[in-house]
């Protein structure tokens, strides 16, 4: 008799193995399936969102969640008043082509906020980038060496505020919370709104001591047409300048802070840096006063940034002027900034010394606004400038800038490094102001499941520019040419396709499909200019069917299971039918019977 | 009888030492067989072959007429193929309760129809009941050993050295079981060293030398040529 045989043995004992084994054999598969089920249920996308769950409402910033409004962002901002990059292969610095060996940024400030939320706030009045900064423990081989004039808090973290001031007159604090990020480092000038205003800071400077005609000498060349003719000083009096008293560059008090946040429904990056008096070549150019600012804004729709270079006055050759972002305010009216005259470069190339004008760069696209802002770049190639004057002496005074006293807080290696450098002959590039920040940020989105036969027009509504809708018969409407956006409520209705809106500014923010009974979609983009907010992320779980079974995908996803199952039990059934195996070359039968109702 | 157990030709080997070479074995359904042989002979490693733990490199191993070479233990377990291992393989943590009641995973017996079919057999198992099994004699410990196989019903029960570590009067105790067991129709080799105790309930008799069978006879033949086989290989 064969193994498994269905018909009676006539020992009801054994007969009885053989139900008991069937019923273990059921009940095996019926385990089998009843785990697959639990395991397609339980996976998310496919009916996690319509299992029942106890509705959630979205967090406000307050108390550390999502934005109203917003689904996602991502923000920084980052501000120095002075940057000091310095490129000599001798530093046994690694770095890429083209990037600094060495980095200094004075009274360095930096914030960064994410969704989640997370944040973080960096503030250091001498920031030796964050190679250093971070790992100084290991380019040591230490961890007790750690870099200590250094602010630094995040959040989920311990706390949420740290300051220090390492030296008398100056300051730096770092905060971040569930509601944003803000740093900021000053060093001689008071915090941000405990102290007077700079010069620079003034929403427009008006003209100081303005002269009552247009300036010879080199102001005249340095402005360009419409001034007197160039008269500029010649190389000795140049080098006069450089080899006097005083420094290439010597500032008098900077401060920057930068801040992270989320208000009112957008993401803001803010960043700002103040330089209070600045002397270039000697006091040959003199800056009362530079602030330099960005700003970048997101509301998932669209990002923006402004940024601003301002200088309350400038003086060249003790001729003083006001100067803001437009240009020169002179008696005669408003002239604007030039470009430096290839003249004054072309002097000044003989020492290895070239000077490039305040910059503002909007790169926003999209949903992101981005904007990089930065003051005067004095380049020095001091091997250039060693040839041609005793140069070790202005290379001290520019390091002296950094106080003996911070310089002491310097882990041994760090501080035995910066003193050397007047001896490199390396190529220093001077930023003096800059300021970052960028914001993105994308908005929230209803995960609803689509619904069936209902109406499929989603309200939403663009910008003049803001709203690109897409249709074919169906919907007709074609918005603004921006994209951005979030509704992607597609429908198909009454034989059209399409009706899908792409876009659709700041409104519905759906994604789902949904079947219509002829309604289109095509929904009424760059009509109106409102941005109707969208609503905040809810659970909408009990909304879907579950004869709907997750829709097209959970369908999908659970023949895929049963299919692997299936596929699973017959390779291990038939594997060796399949496959081969060991043939047995008596003839006999692969496989393990039940010895017990083996008959001879 | 048509062999429920049947080895053709099986070569096995312990990584590259190979133990058995070429062994033809055929077991009569309901017999007992006596497998023996000196230490190193390759008894216990025959017995891991039959009972799916090491698997045979070349030759078959028929199981019931089917081809089982590559079964997994547990599915000739399940099957009805049951082996007491050398050293009993008893749980010495737990009770003898607990050591039966694991053996009855293997089946879908009840506790008390497992107590029942063990305590029957082993009375001593039952005065025995809460006891830790590792604290027990070694006889009872092998009383253990045995009722945990006759809870799963076997219809083939491998015994690698009953007698180990064992008094005399305790081996022939066993034996006696073990023919009773064999009485009810349950195929049973058993691999010993002393050849008296096994051959004494024996049908049929098996002496291994060098990974080879060199005989297969009655045992009142076996037990007269035994110190041939064992010295010389093959009988004259």
């Amino acid at each position: 008799m064969s193994a498994g045989s269905p018909k009676s043995t006539g020992d009801p004992g054994r007969d009885r193995r053989r139900r008991e084994g069937r019923r273990r054999a059921a009940r095996r598969g019926g385990a089998a399936v009843a785990a697959m089920t639990i395991g397609v249920l339980a996976t998310p996308g496919v009916w996690a969102s319509t299992a029942p769950s106890p509705t959630t409402p979205a967090p406000s910033p307050a108390d550390g969640g999502a934005a109203p409004g917003l689904g996602g962002w991502t923000i920084s901002a980052s501000a120095a008043p002075i940057t000091m990059e310095i490129y000599d292969p001798k530093i046994p610095i690694p770095a890429q082509p083209g990037q600094p060996n060495l980095e200094f940024d004075l009274s360095y400030t930096r914030a960064s906020y994410g969704s989640g939320p997370t944040g973080a706030a960096t503030a250091s009045w001498l920031w030796p980038g964050d190679a250093i900064a971070f790992g100084l423990g290991q380019l040591f081989n230490s961890p007790n060496v750690k870099y200590p004039i250094l602010t630094n808090v995040q959040f989920p973290g311990a706390t949420p505020d740290a300051t220090m001031q390492p030296i008398p007159g100056s300051y730096m604090q770092s905060h971040t919370d569930a509601n944003g990020s803000t740093s900021v480092s000053t060093f001689g000038l008071p915090l941000p709104g405990t102290g007077p205003s700079l010069p620079g800071s003034a929403p427009t400077s008006a003209p100081s001591a303005a002269p009552s005609s247009a300036p010879p000498g080199l102001l005249g060349g340095l402005l360009g047409g419409g001034l007197p003719p160039l008269q500029l000083p010649d190389l000795g009096t140049l080098i006069q300048f450089l080899t006097g008293q005083s420094a290439l560059v010597d500032i008098q008090g900077e401060r920057s802070q930068t801040s992270a946040t989320v208000t009112n429904g957008k993401a803001v990056a803010t960043a700002e840096s103040d330089a209070g008096k600045l002397l270039l070549l000697g006091g040959l150019i003199e800056f009362d006063g530079l602030k330099v600012t960005s700003q970048s804004t997101s509301d998932g729709v669209k990002g923006t940034s402004t940024g601003n270079v301002d200088y309350g006055s400038m003086s060249v050759a003790g001729v003083t002027f006001g100067i803001t972002a437009n240009g020169i305010q002179t008696p005669a009216g408003l002239i604007a900034l030039p470009q430096l005259p290839d003249t004054v470069n072309q002097l000044l190339a003989p020492l290895g010394i070239s000077i490039a004008l305040p910059a503002a760069s909007d790169v926003s696209k999209d949903t992101a606004g981005q904007m990089f802002s930065h003051g005067l770049q004095v380049t020095i190639d001091t091997a250039k400038l060693k040839a041609m004057l005793p140069l070790t002496p202005v290379l001290t005074q520019l390091f002296a800038q950094i106080p003996p006293q911070l310089l002491a807080q310097l882990p041994a290696p760090l501080s035995t490094i910066i003193p050397t450098l007047p001896q490199l002959a390396p190529k220093i590039v001077l930023t003096i102001g800059s300021a970052k920040s960028q914001a993105d940020a994308s908005q929230a989105i209803d995960l609803s499941g689509g619904t069936t036969g209902g109406p499929t027009t989603q309200p939403s509504s663009g910008g003049s520019s803001s709203s690109s809708s897409a249709g074919t018969s169906g919907g007709s409407s074609t918005g603004g040419s921006t994209t951005g956006g979030s509704d992607l409520s597609g429908g198909t209705g009454g034989g059209s396709v399409g009706g899908g809106s792409v876009g659709g500014g700041t409104g519905g923010g759906t994604v789902g499909g949904t079947t219509g009974g002829g309604t289109t979609g095509g929904s009424a983009g760059g009509t109106t200019g409102s941005m109707a907010p969208s609503p905040p992320m809810q659970n909408t779980a009990a909304k879907v069917s579950p004869a709907a079974f997750g829709g097209l995908p959970g369908q999908l996803m659970l023949g895929a299971a049963v299919v692997a199952c299936l596929a699973a039990w017959g390779l291990k059934k038939y594997s060796n039918l399949l496959f081969g195996g060991a043939g047995c070359e008596a003839g006999h039968s692969t496989g393990v019977p039940d010895l017990r109702e083996f008959e001879e | 009888m048509a062999p429920i157990l049947e080895l053709e030709g099986v070569h096995a080997a312990y990584g590259r030492i190979e133990v058995l070479h070429g062994v033809d074995l055929a077991v009569p359904r309901g017999a007992v067989v006596a497998l023996l042989g000196p230490n190193g002979a390759g008894k216990t490693t025959l017995m891991k072959v039959c009972s799916g733990r090491l698997r045979a490199t070349s030759g078959h191993v028929h199981l019931g007429g089917s081809h089982v070479n590559g079964a997994a233990p547990d599915a000739l377990a399940r099957a009805g193929l049951c082996t007491i291992p050398e050293g009993r393989g008893i749980f010495p943590n737990l009770t003898v309760a607990e050591n039966l009641r694991l053996s009855g995973l293997v089946g879908q017996a009840s506790a008390a129809q497992i107590y029942e079919t063990a305590f029957t057999r082993f009375p001593r198992l039952a005065e025995r009941y809460d006891q830790l099994a590792g604290s027990m004699s070694g006889g009872e410990q092998q009383m253990l050993a045995m009722a945990r196989a006759l809870v799963t019903n076997p219809a083939v029960l491998l015994v690698d050295e009953l007698s180990m570590g064992l008094a005399p009067l305790i081996v022939r105790q066993l034996y006696d079981v073990l023919g009773q067991i064999a009485d009810q129709g349950v195929t049973v080799v058993a691999v010993e060293q002393f050849a008296d105790m096994a051959l004494r309930v024996a049908d049929f008799a098996a002496v291994m030398t060098h990974g080879r069978i060199v005989a297969f006879d009655e045992p009142e033949v076996i037990r007269r040529d035994l110190a041939a086989l064992y010295l010389g290989g093959a009988a004259a």
